[in-house]
């Protein structure tokens, strides 16, 4: 307003912009990911074309991509992949029934739980693969070894977890359903399953983190088939591009399973998964 | 009224009673089980498991191996935890650095660290090194997110509050940004040393010739099940002693950064 204090505005605006670098110029985000994600697809061609020269150290993902698209056409790569996913879903759904129903009578008898607690934390901090050895001495080298070791640790995951979302409940819940008259089972079943419930979903989820996991070290130590096996013979025979593939599509059927899995429970759902937190 | 223990006398020495069972009930009924239903030679009872860790205790054999697999662990988890901090804090003070880190760590975070034991001993042999990067790496990717997750959990009234006080970068970086974003990063150290315990026993049971993994092949291959057991129950009773001592050093030592207080 004062005349006095807008000369000051003028030699601001009239500033010339410096021109800003390349990489300024992209926008923030997706966009600017992806072109860090060619460049470092780029890099590692580079890298492996001229500077370790060598397929065996580091192949090129050009090599990589050739041998994947050989190996699925020849049908290796789909056969190990079902057979490690046949794997998971088989131990997952069994680990996961028996988990849920051992943690709800665990919830509803504390004196239980009490004496089962301790013990269930204290073997779920050995780690899995610890286990695997012994697994295979009971079980046999076979399947079954395979699935004992997932149904184990997705059991003892539930378990907790249910157990937790059972004692949460809140009492008045319980004591509101019985003033109107509902017997114990009913009351477990409409009562005390949907308070429990997302703490059961999220157990859910790091189970499938676990038996994911719990697979691939399986399948490390001693299988037949699967992807894990795949990576670990590619290591005895110094093919590295066959198992780079291996890898990358254990990092695929991971984030599929956890998408998916993402999906179906907020689809089916959704109205409990939002208390957990 | 009735219900209410841990306040009273009689609370609390139910609450003992109760912890002793706990630890007494499953291992009497392991050792009837081995005694009796289950094949003692496959899975032997916990008095002769015991024995055993007494045993190795003794020669030596025992500590070795915890000692070695300590010393893998500590060194590349603060190794890994410090790049992984400082990465984070670049990452979540320049959205370049964000945009450049983003799809590593996506594709990093995917891939079972397990799966990339095979990898590492291309690279680096079955020596000490690949076992390093192994957990190096681990730590790494494991703390990137946890520490800008806390960055990015400061309320910016924070941030403009020392800044119109007339802080300067760096003072908000040491005052501001570090302490607020410390739970995460501690809670992110612990769930972090966890995993990497996991790696370091799987290296050692894949390719190693010492170490807590190594010894459970070892046993196996000489069907020494009760020597296999101590190796089993060795690195659970470790990551619970760790997991402890984290949770400990968090709410006694650093009093006002611990998590549980804070989000719960």
């Amino acid at each position: 307003m004062t005349p006095a204090l807008s000369p000051a505005a003028p030699p601001v605006a009239v500033q010339v912009p410096r021109p800003r670098p390349v990489w300024r110029r992209l926008p923030p985000g997706p966009a600017r990911q992806t072109v860090f994600a060619v460049l470092l697809i780029l890099v590692w061609q580079a890298l492996s074309q001229w500077w370790v020269q060598n397929s065996s150290l580091l192949p090129s993902p050009v090599v990589v991509l050739g041998r994947a698209a050989e190996l699925t056409l020849g049908g290796e790569l789909p056969r190990d992949m079902a057979t490690s996913l046949g794997r998971i879903l088989v131990g997952y759904v069994t680990g996961a029934a028996l988990g849920t129903a051992l943690g709800l009578v665990m919830g509803r008898l504390p004196g239980l739980e009490t004496l089962l607690g301790p013990s269930l934390g204290f073997v779920r901090s050995i780690p899995p693969i610890a286990l695997v050895p012994f697994s295979i001495i009971v079980f046999g080298i076979g399947e079954a070894s395979k699935y004992a070791i997932i149904v184990y640790l997705v059991g003892i995951v539930l378990a907790l977890s249910a157990a937790a979302g059972v004692r949460e409940t809140p009492r008045i819940r319980i004591r509101a359903a019985q003033a109107l008259g509902a017997g114990g089972l009913t009351v477990l079943v409409k009562v005390v399953l949907p308070s429990a419930l997302p703490f059961i979903l999220s157990g859910l989820r790091v189970g499938l983190n676990l038996a994911f996991m719990a697979v691939v070290s399986a399948e490390l130590i001693g299988a037949r088939g699967g992807l894990g096996r795949m990576i670990m013979d590619s290591q005895t025979m110094f093919e590295t591009d066959r198992m780079v593939v291996g890898i990358l599509a254990l990092g695929v059927l991971g984030a599929v399973l956890d998408r998916g899995a993402d999906l179906v429970i907020r689809r089916a759902l959704g109205r409990f998964t939002h208390q957990a937190a | 009224m009735p219900r209410v223990t841990g306040a009273t006398g009689e609370g609390r020495g139910r609450h003992w009673l109760g912890a002793v069972g706990a630890v007494l009930l499953p291992l009497l009924a392991w050792e009837l089980l081995s005694r009796t239903v289950l094949n003692g030679n496959l899975v032997p009872p916990p008095s002769i498991v015991a024995g055993t860790a007494l045993g190795m205790l003794g020669t030596g054999e025992l500590g070795l191996h915890i000692a070695i697999s300590l010393r893998r662990i500590f060194v590349g988890f603060v190794l890994g935890s410090g790049l992984g901090i400082a990465l984070g804090l670049g990452a979540a003070s320049s959205s370049l650095v964000w945009d450049a880190l983003r799809p590593l760590l996506a594709v990093c975070s995917t891939v079972p660290p397990i799966a990339l034991i095979p990898l590492a001993m291309v690279w680096f042999g079955i020596d000490e090194p690949a076992r390093l990067f192994l957990i190096i790496y681990l730590a790494t990717v494991l703390m990137v997110p946890s520490t800008v997750s806390g960055v990015r959990a400061i309320a910016p009234i924070r941030l403009r509050a020392a800044e119109s006080l007339g802080a300067r970068r760096a003072d908000v970086y040491v005052r501001v940004i570090l302490p607020a974003a410390l739970p995460f990063i501690l809670n992110g150290l612990r769930i972090s040393l966890g995993f990497c315990f996991m790696v370091v026993v799987a290296a050692e049971m894949i390719g190693a010739s010492s170490g807590i993994g190594y010894l459970i092949v070892q046993s196996r291959y000489y069907a020494l099940t009760s020597k296999m057991f101590v190796g089993i129950l060795v690195p659970g009773a470790m990551g619970l002693g760790f997991d402890a001592l984290f949770r400990w050093l968090v709410t006694v030592a650093l009093p006002r950064f611990a998590v549980e207080k804070r989000t719960g």
